[in-house]
């Protein structure tokens, strides 16, 4: 063909010219119908390949015209995109073969229901020849095979092990089992060792059998395919071989090891096994005897509990940062509810969940392994040693003996509470009578509620009972106070901790699901058992406290919120009594000792340092309402007062957070000791007291002659705290004040007062109002410095007198301190906002195509309106070139029709045309016979 | 009734007198004839228990006021008749009823002394009458009327029934009888009474301070009980009607006679040596019920700056009375911001009144116009007072403070000082200039100084009055607080507030679970042996 140089050519020559050179047309080789036998054929499909891609590659040189370029807005350097030039072409022609395979498709196939849809490998493909798709099935299948047969269903398929013994049960292909061919190794021939172990065919066998390897290759070429398998067959004969020679060489192995492991069997069980263990050694030894029973071993076997995986146990070093990051992390959420933020965010940014809440996790981890019998050793102290403690206490303490139970004993006479409630009525200054407004109903109801609960609490605990009795080793998990009194009634105090140890082992949470629900249980009775406990007078030893402290601490994790909701309602129910009695202004203030116990156990047990709690908060409105509104008229109500204004610094330990009635009440209360009840203005400083409250506080006031017996320092007792049981009312009126408030009670309470404000000088010293706060503290330690030692404080204790001291010195220093350190008040420091401006925004280069509106709403809505305008407008033109597919699909159809109707009566005409001049022809000849004869 | 706690023999007998009396009464009734049996009915009333008593007066009241309106009781003018002998006899007997129901007024049943007041008062009525009528114009009998009153509200056992019957059935209802109860309040308070001159209460000598607490007393209750007020211009219910009073200056119908009467009972009344209760009571009610009914309003000036500068809640109360005064009276009340600024001590956040208080205060320093240094004393004084307040206190302080700040923007340097502003060359840092005893607030140097208070609130401990506080570090674009919602918080309702939720989340549990009731280290720990 003429390969015209010129360069005005009509697009057709340009293609027929770009074809030719591609050699794409041109003189092509001659193929003998013999070639096309052996394979060239087959070669002719990598052909077809290479043939597309370059006809593909003249298409998209060859017309310029047809590549549309897309204009950029912006050039963005380095940002390729897929759309800067589309062949528009080849566009269209990809979207044509689209359609012909969908739309075209279905509508082939409109008016057709069901079918058969060819999903033979490679029979819609028109680029395979018969042979490559022969192949490609029988891999294919035996794919499929392989991977069946290494499921575990055919491994364990017993009709396998019948080629063992050559019965032929399996499927085979050329007399050999197809299961045994199971890679292909035994297809390609030689057989690599190293290709053996992969499963890869081996090199030679591509370079043979491979695409171009039979056109290349020489004489191997011609093997012809029987040749090739029969091959095949040799080769996996022989492989077959080896591995029944490697089989019989591990069975040989496995039966040493089994003999092996007779004996280590024998070492394993030694106890109780080993009987059968020794009959079944000996009765296989002798030969004589009960056969060694195999079946038992299996049965043994099934029981035995098999080891399971676990996981990696963590190193020492790693457990140890796990746990600095524990606790960490819980530092970290505190801090941000000090700050009053949710901690929450953060929690479930964590990967554990802090619902468990950090102490639960730290069981947890603690608690690793589950717990089984063993566990309870360390609560199983010997009988000896628990006898040993219980005489201690018999007699160390005595605790209660002799005392039984004792119900039913109001303890709040009504008489007391209304001629307080008459006096209240004239000092109306004071905020607790506008406090106290509370309505009538409700502070009826309060003590019918009181009432059980008082009865409950003066429960004794009979410790008497049984201290040589041994405790069972299981205990039904008690649901309520009642259930739990029953169950260690009669038990010894120290017995009952050993008996919550030991439901804590029996009722552990991993045991059972319910046991959550009996744990939380235990742990509200145990919550009741503590109010209980520090009621008692005389009082319990600390170390049975603390025990309960402690389990009350480990097991308030296991449901938190069960257990905080009791807390709070316990608060709820102190403020009410506390109200009442504020109300009636009774002397008692209706604060119980038990009360004080437990919010100190709350202000443990909880994260006292948030900045909301739902029990910590109210506890400290509770705190501050009775520490500014009750009048402290008794030793028992100061020792409150004093050990509630401890609490107060326990909880704001870590926030230190500013708490002012504490200030006022300790302030007020040392004042006390010096200051005339009936001058006010000699109670200076900023705490307010009302006349009742100044002449109450007379009590602590240390008189001229009083001395002290001691001259060591009283420390208040926890019986201070506990209410005069009205049992002992009755017995001795006279003595109800269990305490005489001598001197050595004064300077005790001079003395508490001193450690508190010290710990609190500590807490605040930071804060901004430091000096404000304390200078009236320093006036009144000076006037106490002063007025004592004129007469008085030579009988002080040394130790008090010591603490004034120093408190003094202390605290001049740290004021001297926060007068230096003080600098103005800067709140205002924001940062600067910018002046709002009404001038019109200039564009320096506005352009049509860009939004300026600055409305963010309306700019997306339009951006919204746009793209949907754009989508629909896509569609549109989609479904118009379906149509006119459809419609091009219809005629060419139609056309299709037209032209074999056409041809058929073409054809009928031509025979029907040649039958007319066949018989015209005939006619014509008659005729001329005709005329001839004529 | 009194007779029902008698015991059935007495019961028995006090019937029999019953019938006597009733017989005795109709025998007096149907002729003149028998008109001696009055004094049997008299000696009946005397010396009889408590149920003949209170029959025989009833009858009594109801023969006596038949024979007013036969006019047997009317004094004869011509001499020695025998109906003038018959009057003057019946008009003994009469003052001798009068007498004996002006003893019951003291009995100690409530019963017999409501009763009796309401014999009496239809006694005055039938005199009223009687006068009215021989004079021909309106009269009163003020003198019986006096003495009536003056046994009540002199008398300790006037029980809250007999002063309650005499302010709702009488007082309330019947001008005149207010209009003079007014008149005798203000004779009797007045220092140149003389209660010998009646002549009737010996016994009075013996216990003049009593008597007087007591009058102030029952006083004070009848005239808080009188819901009139003297607003209306023309007073036509009378009590004693039978000839209605003519329209002139003094007359009971003159609606300044009236407002002129009750201002004088009230001068006179404040007069008197009030109790600790009264006094309050008297102030607390003092702008809204007695100073705008006031003919001189003012002539009150002294007793509220008396009051004022009592000190405490007194002062408290009687500031709005004062203020109703300054505002609406012209009144002149020198140095009044120095005495507002002593009321500021360290009780104020803790009184009962302080809502009242503090809307009052709001007011007083409304004024653009006041100087920043008084402003800027007054906040850093409530600043003082909110750090050792109760949390009610703080949460009233801190609204209060942001509004003054928010009016005053020169009082700004109190929260923010930087250096350089007005003329000050650098910020003292050394002390805080502010002198906290000082009792003029222009000398104590408020505006150098910082409120360090309001940082500290910040960090206290009930979460609300922390965020409260807060609002200081923020920038000042909130418009002033309502003060109305931050006055009548308490304790009570803090904790209400934050336990009347259940809460949805379990409560955040400490770090360290608990080894021990107290912890080592732990400030109980110090003092307390477990």
């Amino acid at each position: 063909m003429g390969n015209g140089k010129g360069t005005k050519q009509s697009a057709l020559k340009k293609l027929r010219s770009a074809l030719s050179t591609a050699g794409l047309t041109g003189p092509t080789s001659h193929v003998t119908k013999k070639d096309k036998k052996r394979g060239i054929a087959k070669a002719g499909s990598s052909k077809t390949l290479e043939r597309r891609q370059k006809l593909r590659a003249i298409q998209k040189t060859l017309n310029p015209f047809e590549m549309q370029v897309n204009r950029k807005h912006l050039d963005v350097l380095g940002l390729k995109r897929k759309d800067e030039a589309v062949n528009v072409a080849v566009a269209r022609q990809r979207a044509v073969e689209k359609r012909k395979s969908t739309i075209g498709e279905e509508r082939k196939n409109k008016h057709r229901t069901g079918g058969v849809v060819d999903r033979r490998i490679g029979e819609n493909d028109p680029t395979m020849d018969p042979e490559e798709k022969m192949l490609k099935r029988f891999t294919a299948e035996r794919q499929k095979r392989s991977s069946m047969s290494s499921s575990s269903a055919a491994l364990y398929n017993l009709e396998d092990g019948g080629d063992v013994e050559g019965e032929i049960t399996s499927l085979t292909h050329y007399g050999q089992s197809i299961g045994d061919m199971d890679d292909f190794n035994d297809f390609g021939g030689d057989d690599d060792e190293e290709d053996a172990g992969t499963g890869a065919l081996g090199g030679a066998d591509v370079s043979t059998a491979h695409f171009g390897g039979f056109e290349t290759g020489g004489p191997d070429r011609k093997r012809s395919k029987a040749e090739v398998m029969q091959e095949i067959i040799a080769k996996s004969k022989m492989h077959k071989q080896e591995r029944q020679l490697i089989k019989e060489q591990d069975e040989d192995i496995r039966r040493e090891l089994d003999d092996d492991f007779e004996s280590v069997r024998a070492m394993l069980f030694d106890d109780d096994n080993s009987k059968p263990m020794q009959s079944a050694a000996t009765g296989s030894g002798d030969g004589d005897g009960a056969p060694p029973s195999y079946d038992t071993y299996v049965r043994e076997l099934v029981y035995e509990q098999r080891a399971r995986p676990q996981d990696r146990l963590k190193t020492e070093m790693e457990a140890a940062r796990e746990e600095k990051d524990r606790l960490e992390r819980a530092e970290r959420h505190r801090q941000r509810r000090m700050e009053g933020l949710p901690s929450d965010s953060e929690m479930d940014s964590d990967s554990d969940d802090e619902g468990q809440s950090a102490s639960g996790k730290a069981y947890k981890t603690k608690n690793k392994r589950k717990p089984v019998a063993d566990d309870l050793g360390d609560d199983f102290a010997p009988a000896g040693d628990n006898d040993d403690a219980d005489d201690n206490i018999m007699e160390t303490g005595g605790l209660g003996l002799g005392l039984t139970a004792e119900a039913s004993e109001e303890e709040e006479d009504e008489e007391d509470e209304e001629d307080d409630e008459e006096e209240s009525g004239s000092g109306s200054d004071s905020e607790a009578d506008s406090d106290s407004e509370i309505d009538s109903d409700q502070g009826e109801s309060v003590p019918d509620d009181a009432a059980p609960a008082n009865q409950a609490l003066r429960r004794r605990i009979n410790s008497s009972a049984s201290q040589s009795e041994d405790l069972p080793f299981t205990f039904e998990a008690p649901g309520n106070y009642d259930a739990w009194v029953e169950l260690v009634g009669s038990y010894s105090l120290e017995q009952q901790l050993t008996v919550v140890a030991r439901l804590r082992a029996l009722y552990h949470i991993r045991l059972s699901p319910q046991n959550k629900q009996k744990l939380s249980d235990l742990c509200l009775v145990l919550t009741e058992h503590l109010a209980v406990l520090t009621e008692q007078d005389p009082p319990v030893p600390a170390p049975v406290i603390d025990g309960i402290v402690k389990h009350i601490g480990e097991l308030a994790a296991v449901d938190p919120e069960r257990f905080g909701e009791h807390c709070r309602q316990a608060i709820i129910d102190c403020h009410k009594r506390v109200q009442q009695a504020l109300k009636a202004g009774s002397v008692e203030g209706g604060l119980r000792a038990s009360d004080v116990a437990l919010m100190r156990l709350f202000a443990s047990v909880f994260s006292s340092s948030d900045r909301f709690h739902t029990v910590i908060t109210p506890m400290l409105i509770l705190i501050c309402q009775y520490l500014s509104q009750h009048t402290f008229a008794t030793l028992r109500g100061i020792s409150c007062g004093l050990v509630l204004t401890g609490i107060v610094h326990e909880t704001i330990r870590l926030s230190r957070r500013f708490v002012p009635e504490a200030l006022n009440f300790l302030f007020a209360t040392l004042a006390a000791t010096v200051c005339h009840s009936a001058d006010p203005a000699d109670w200076d400083g900023q705490y307010p007291l009302s006349r009742r409250q100044r002449e109450a506080y007379r009590l602590l006031h240390i008189g001229i002659a009083e001395k002290c017996k001691s001259k060591k320092a009283l420390p208040m007792r926890w019986a201070w705290l506990i209410s005069p049981a009205p049992s002992s009312e009755d017995a001795s009126t006279a003595t109800t004040p269990a305490v005489v408030v001598t001197a050595d009670v004064k300077y005790g309470v001079l003395g508490a007062c001193l450690m508190l404000c010290r710990r609190f000088i500590d807490s605040y010293f930071q804060m901004p109002a430091f000096i404000e706060c304390f200078e009236p503290l320093q006036r009144l330690l000076a006037k106490i410095a002063e007025r004592l030692p004129k007469f008085r404080l030579q009988h002080a204790p040394v130790e008090v007198v010591e603490l004034l001291e120093t408190t003094r010195v202390y605290l001049t220093e740290q004021l001297e301190q926060a007068r230096a350190s003080r600098v103005p008040l800067k709140l205002q420091s924001h940062k600067p906002l910018a002046i709002g401006s009404f001038a019109p925004k200039f564009e320096s280069a506005y352009s049509l195509d860009v939004h300026y509106d600055p409305d963010r709403s309306r700019n997306e809505i339009t951006k919204l309106r746009r793209q949907v305008n754009k989508e629909r407008r896509g569609a549109v033109r989609e479904l118009r070139r379906d149509a006119q597919f459809v419609a091009g699909e219809r005629l060419k159809e139609m056309r299709e029709k037209d032209r074999s109707y056409a041809d058929k009566m073409k054809k009928a005409w031509s025979v029907l045309e040649a039958d007319q001049s066949e018989m015209k022809k005939l006619d014509k000849a008659r005729i001329k016979e005709r005329k001839a004869k004529v | 009734m009194a007779s029902k706690r008698k015991h059935s023999s007495t019961k028995e007998e006090s019937k029999a007198v019953v019938d006597r009396i009733i017989l005795l009464e109709n025998n007096v009734v149907s002729s003149q004839q028998n008109l001696n049996d009055v004094v049997d009915i008299l000696s009946i009333a005397k010396s009889g228990n408590v149920e003949t008593m209170f029959v025989a007066t009833n009858s009594l009241g109801r023969i006596f006021a038949g024979l007013w309106k036969q006019g047997l009781l009317k004094r004869n003018k011509d001499g020695k008749t025998a109906a003038s002998t018959v009057s003057d006899w019946l008009r003994g007997n009469y003052n001798e009823y009068i007498g004996i129901l002006k003893t019951q007024l003291k009995h100690s049943e409530a019963a017999i002394q409501v009763a009796a007041l309401k014999l009496l008062m239809q006694a005055v009525v039938h005199e009223g009458e009687n006068a009215s009528k021989s004079s021909g114009s309106y009269e009163f009998p003020n003198s019986l009327y006096l003495s009536i009153l003056e046994l009540i509200l002199d008398g300790s056992e006037a029980s809250d029934h007999l002063l309650r019957t005499l302010a709702d059935s009488y007082l309330n209802l019947y001008d005149d009888l207010r209009y003079y109860f007014y008149r005798d309040v203000a004779k009797i308070a007045s220092p140149d009474y003389d209660p010998f001159k009646s002549g009737k209460s010996g016994a009075r000598t013996k216990s003049l301070v009593e008597e007087a607490e007591s009058f102030v007393r029952n006083t004070f209750a009848v005239m808080g009980m009188i819901k009139v007020v003297p607003t209306a211009k023309e007073y036509t219910a009378f009590w004693v009607n039978a000839i209605p009073p003519t329209g002139d200056e003094s007359s009971v119908s003159n609606a300044a006679a009236h407002r002129k009467a009750f201002s004088e009972a009230w001068v006179a009344f404040l007069r008197q040596p009030l109790t600790a209760e009264i006094y309050k009571q008297v102030l607390l009610s003092m702008h809204r019920r007695i100073i705008p009914h006031m003919v001189d309003a003012t002539g009150l000036m002294d007793f509220l700056s008396t009051a004022y500068d009592a000190g405490g809640s007194i002062s408290l109360l009687a500031l709005n009375g004062l203020f109703t005064l300054i505002d609406q009276y012209n009144l002149n009340y020198p140095q009044f911001y120095e005495k507002l600024y002593a009321l500021f001590d360290r009780n104020l956040l803790h009184v009962k009144y302080r809502a009242r208080f503090f809307r009052l205060f709001e007011l007083f320093l409304g004024s653009s116009h006041l100087p920043a240094y008084l402003v800027a004393a007054f906040i850093k004084r409530i600043a003082r007072l909110a750090i050792s307040a109760t949390p009610s206190g703080a949460v009233t302080a801190i609204p209060v403070i942001y509004n003054l700040l928010k009016a005053h923007p020169s009082c700004m340097v109190l929260i923010h000082r930087m250096p350089g502003y007005e003329g000050e060359e650098s910020v003292d840092a050394e002390s805080d200039p502010y002198l906290a005893d000082e009792a003029d607030p222009a000398k104590c140097n408020a505006l150098s100084s910082s409120l360090w208070e309001l940082e500290t609130l910040q960090h206290h401990y009930y979460p609300n009055i922390a965020t409260l506080a807060n609002i200081f570090s923020e920038p000042f674009h909130k418009p002033k607080f309502q003060l109305e919602d931050f006055l009548d918080h308490t304790y009570t309702t803090f904790f209400d507030g934050d336990t009347a939720r259940t809460p949805k989340k379990a409560p955040a549990l400490a770090v360290q679970p608990p080894t021990a009731l107290l912890r080592t280290g732990d400030a109980i720990s110090d003092f307390l042996v477990l």
